[in-house]
């Protein structure tokens, strides 16, 4: 186990991160505050409206998108996180041998059933077949 | 800070955290809120798990937090996808507007 | 690191089931549209499988799973009970899954997956590996309580089981990190021996621990205070899956607090078993008092199993000792009649429509004779009627109670199964004494689920008249947690 930092290092191992800390707020502050007094200040309404890639914006920016992006999101969600097994799977995968390639095999399998069940739902393209028929 | 302390510390804040969860599970009234509030609750726990992994010197706390995360995201998919599908039927996340039968 | 030896032999029903649901989702999804894919029939055979597999074991006498999953004689009856469970529900299922509209192949993949999590519920000797079955079970019975998109009840069943149902894993997971905290180790067996010589932190956090776990576990078997999401989700829920729950569910999660407070935490008996006793004494009046309000039959089923859940903690107080095997027997006896009644009301289900009022069944015994006699006998169990599974049982739980010195739990039980007389034979009578109202609005039963009712029946009435054999298993199990 490691053990942590006496207490009396501890200050000075963390002040090189104040002091760095300190020069990055110092340094967005002293340029807002430089730039607002040099600048030449022309208000005008126009300025105020919402850029648009030079459109006038229309509607709200709350708006319903396509519920596929969800879909997505979950499936991405749970293949990442369980990957996170593999990881300390490969890192013992030496010393166990065989076993560990069968109980891996496994698991990647258990993942490819779902996957092929997904592909076969029609999940993974972005206009369902069965939309599309409708 | 002694290795005592940090450990000390990190168990209080863990509690705290739960704490947190709990309290906004009651308050809230949104659903996707409450759903955080719950996550909040676990990965408490998760830190839970690892200071005590600290205190005693197992690694075995650590290796549960990986199935506690890969659980909670597991739940996670789930659950959002009732959250989702309730949403499009009744246009609304408000825990009280669901009272079709009562509490 | 010499490699371990991993014996999975006792992991194989919970093997053959996983399997099964996995096959059963692939066959779903490469079913020509418009064709229905056989889960049923590959559920059955899967669940006969690991039957046989169970069997099997038993006859070798049970096995270890690395010290984390144990096949003992106490697991083997819950594998059997969980098992027969599967069975009925399979078997009630085509009908009303055709009769709602909800006939996909995902249901038995999720009935399998949720029935793997109770397996590896009861036979878990390892704290975590008990959470991570424990979500097995709940994240397939949300997704399963949803299941009817179409109604909105559904989806706000679903809705509510999930978040009170993560919640409820939060506490039962801090209760294990607290555990972990007291005793350095998540097997039940290490905890339970640092537990014997605890020191004064140990035994603060082991006492906060064990409070959070009962938490944890309280809403699992829906006992007062924590019960206020069971009467929703079960009325929200397709009624067969309603069934999986009150039967499944209950039992998986008094095996596992029964293995969990009689194998880790005995040491603090002291401390826990007043507050079970609190649960069970709230539990058994506020699960009555409620069934006796409601009109809505299924939500009335929902009161009833809150109110059971009392009798059984009434019992877990006197564990470990004769409290195990009373109420394993009864978990057995109440498996048996909520099976039933839940399955009948979901056999007779028509177009989205089943029977949930009083008027709904009145009159039912001069159309489907078979059925409401079978519905007669389970509410007259439910009720604790002599010559029923229910009498022997509640009498086990209640002699349990008194001889472990706590004979106001018995005498309040047996109060209350008077009151619940009243409205478990409200629908006797609206049966047998009342004309019948209207068109018969409601299916033939079909033959599938009559098999499951007949089993159900047959199963009741057997253990209220010759309960030894069933007894003597439960005896054996009780004793192998020891």
């Amino acid at each position: 186990m490691p053990s942590a930092a006496p207490s009396a290092s501890y200050l000075t191992s963390h002040s090189a991160i104040l002091a760095f800390l300190l020069v990055v707020v110092g340094f967005v502050a002293v340029n807002l505050v430089l730039w607002k007094i040099i600048r030449p200040s022309r208000f005008s309404e126009e300025k105020l409206t919402t850029y648009e890639c030079g459109e006038n914006p229309t509607g709200s920016a709350w708006i319903q998108f396509n519920i596929r992006f969800y879909v997505f999101a979950l499936l991405f969600i749970i293949f990442d996180v369980e990957a996170v097994f593999l990881l300390p799977w490969a890192v013992v995968f030496r010393e166990i041998g065989p076993l560990a390639f069968l109980e891996g095999l496994v698991f990647i399998a258990i993942l490819a059933i779902a996957l092929a069940y997904v592909w076969r739902k029609g999940d993974l393209e972005w206009v369902r077949t069965e939309d599309r028929q409708v | 800070m002694s290795p005592d302390r940090i450990v000390q510390s990190a168990l209080l804040l863990s509690l705290a955290l739960f704490v947190v969860g709990v309290v906004g599970v009651f308050l809230r009234r949104n659903v996707i809120t409450v759903f955080m509030c719950v996550e909040l609750m676990l990965n408490a726990v998760n830190l839970s798990f690892v200071a005590f992994s600290r205190a005693l010197g197992t690694l075995d706390a650590q290796v549960l937090v990986f199935f506690v995360l890969t659980v909670a995201a597991a739940e996670a998919a789930v659950g959002l996808a009732i959250i989702i599908a309730i949403h499009r039927h009744r246009d609304t996340l408000d825990l009280d507007a669901f009272n079709l039968m009562k509490w | 690191m010499t490699p371990p030896v991993v014996d999975v032999l006792p992991a194989i029903p919970a093997l053959i089931l996983a399997v099964t649901g996995l096959a059963v989702l692939l066959a779903q999804a490469f079913t020509p549209r418009g064709q229905a894919a056989p889960g049923a029939p590959f559920s059955l055979a899967g669940l006969l499988a690991a039957l046989v597999a169970v069997y099997l074991l038993a006859a070798r006498g049970g096995g270890d799973l690395g010290g984390t999953y144990v096949v003992d004689a106490f697991s083997l009856y819950f594998h059997a009970l969980i098992i027969g469970v599967g069975l009925v529900v399979v078997l009630l299922s085509p009908s009303y899954l055709r009769a709602t509209g909800i006939d996909r192949g995902e249901y038995y993949t999720l009935v399998l997956f949720s029935l793997v999590g109770m397996l590896g519920l009861v036979s878990c000797r390892e704290l975590v590996s008990l959470f991570v079955s424990l979500e097995v079970m709940s994240v397939a019975l949300y997704a399963l309580a949803g299941l009817h998109r179409a109604r909105p009840e559904s989806q706000e069943a679903a809705l509510k089981y999930f978040i009170t149902g993560a919640f409820s894993s939060g506490f039962l997971l801090y209760g294990i990190a607290l555990l972990y905290g007291a005793s350095g180790s998540t097997s039940l067996v290490a905890v339970g021996a640092a537990l014997r010589t605890p020191g004064p932190a140990t035994a603060a956090l082991a006492t906060m621990g064990t409070g959070l776990l009962l938490v944890g576990f309280g809403f699992k078997v829906a006992s007062v205070p924590f019960h206020m999401w069971a009467p929703d989700v079960y009325e929200g829920a397709p009624t067969t899956i309603t069934a999986l729950m009150s039967a499944g569910v209950k039992a998986a999660a008094f095996g596992a607090l029964l293995r969990v407070f009689g194998q880790a935490l005995p040491a603090l008996a002291a401390s826990w078993q007043p507050a079970v006793a609190a649960l069970a004494v709230v539990t058994m009046v506020v699960g009555n008092l409620g069934a006796l309000a409601q009109s809505n039959l299924k939500r009335m089923l929902a009161y009833s199993s809150v109110a059971h859940a009392g009798y059984l903690l009434a019992a877990v107080v006197a564990a470990p000792g004769i409290g195990v095997e009373a109420v394993l027997f009864y978990l057995v006896a109440y498996a048996a009649v909520n099976l039933g009644g839940f399955g009948a009301l979901a056999a007779l289900a028509r177009q989205g429509r089943e029977p949930l009022s009083l008027d709904d069944v009145a009159g039912l015994a001069s159309r489907r004779p078979a059925l409401a006699a079978a519905l007669a006998v389970y509410l007259i169990s439910l009720t604790g009627v002599p010559v029923s599974a229910g009498f022997v049982g509640k009498f086990f739980l209640f002699r349990a109670a008194v001889n472990a010195g706590w004979t106001s739990l018995a005498v309040i039980g047996v109060l209350m199964s008077v009151v619940s007389a009243y409205y478990y034979l409200r629908v006797v009578v609206a049966m047998y004494m009342r004309e019948p109202l209207g068109e018969d609005a409601w299916a033939p039963v079909p033959p599938s689920a009559g098999l499951a009712l007949g089993l159900s029946a047959a199963v009741v009435l057997a253990l209220g008249v010759h309960p030894e054999p069933v007894l003597t298993w439960a005896r054996l199990a009780a004793r192998s947690l020891l």
